[in-house]
């Protein structure tokens, strides 16, 4: 999939209805660090569009590609010292799980296995977890979900595809007030199991 | 180093949920580095008035990858 640049901002996430369209938002919203002199935060941000990207692509070639891409960003930032966190070793054991023609892996236990080689975070990326979460919390804009959602998922906990899939239909003009309406909305969808009333 | 090739050759043939599950670890494993700059400022790089919007889609996208398939509960 070609590489598209974007000079102006318009809001994708808001009309966002399909897997698709939320790839591309995160695409778009990448962009928006372009002008900045952080091309790291975009180069991550894109890496994280280009897996949504692969997710959401009805075609096989697009989504290796897209996949590859991914994969690569976490590669070159270990290669650069940039961050100094070892992604290329744990790159390298996936592909070679899920490569094992002996002993093959679905990919439900594949998700659910755990992230880091003997179930332990590198130091220096426990820190930038931590540290990514209080920032997100600082937002004072509901993102605490986000953060527990985050940890969920640290702890292999399986997704309730049934709350994902409601969480993906959010009517546009909650989106459209904004982040904090959006988070109370999706807190709501929790507490009420799914209804958002 | 791990070339663009090589992770292409090896995942070229593998079923989509596999390749979308290795997807999504590469994006949990590398989502906290957007907090990660020399400026000692959280997201200084984005500005403050779509910040919020900007991560909320970027969160988004990795849920969409997660929930891609029935890999989740289904499979």
């Amino acid at each position: 999939m070609g590489r598209r640049f974007y000079f102006f901002y318009s809001n994708l996430f808001v009309l966002a209805q399909s897997a698709e369209d939320y790839a591309e938002a995160a695409e778009h919203a990448a962009y928006e660090a372009f002008s900045s002199a952080m091309p790291m935060a975009m180069t991550v941000a894109i890496s994280i569009s280009d897996s949504a990207l692969a997710a959401a692509s009805s075609d096989y070639t697009d989504t290796v590609e897209n996949a590859v891409s991914a994969a690569y960003t976490a590669v070159i930032y270990d290669d650069e010292k940039i961050i100094n966190i070892d992604f290329e070793q744990e790159i390298i054991s996936d592909l070679k799980t899920i490569n094992n023609a002996s002993k093959q892996i679905s990919a439900t236990d594949f998700i659910l296995s755990p992230l880091w080689k003997n179930n332990s975070a590198p130091e220096k990326w426990q820190l930038l977890y931590h540290r990514f979460h209080q920032a997100l919390i600082d937002l004072d804009q509901g993102f605490e979900l986000w953060v527990r959602w985050l940890n969920e998922r640290l702890e292999q906990i399986p997704l309730d595809s049934e709350f994902e899939e409601k969480s993906l239909e959010i009517p546009i003009e909650i989106k459209e007030s904004g982040a904090k309406v959006t988070n109370a909305y999706i807190t709501k969808l929790i507490k009420n199991n799914i209804n958002p009333l | 180093m791990l070339g663009r090739k090589e992770i292409e050759t090896l995942l070229n043939g593998l079923n989509t949920e596999l390749i979308v599950a290795f997807s999504a670890r590469c994006s949990l494993r590398i989502l906290p580095v957007l907090i990660a700059n020399t400026e000692g400022k959280d997201f200084f790089y984005w500005d403050k008035d779509k910040l919020s919007q900007i991560l909320l889609s970027l969160l988004f996208a990795l849920k969409v990858t997660l929930n891609n398939s029935s890999f989740i509960l289904d499979d």
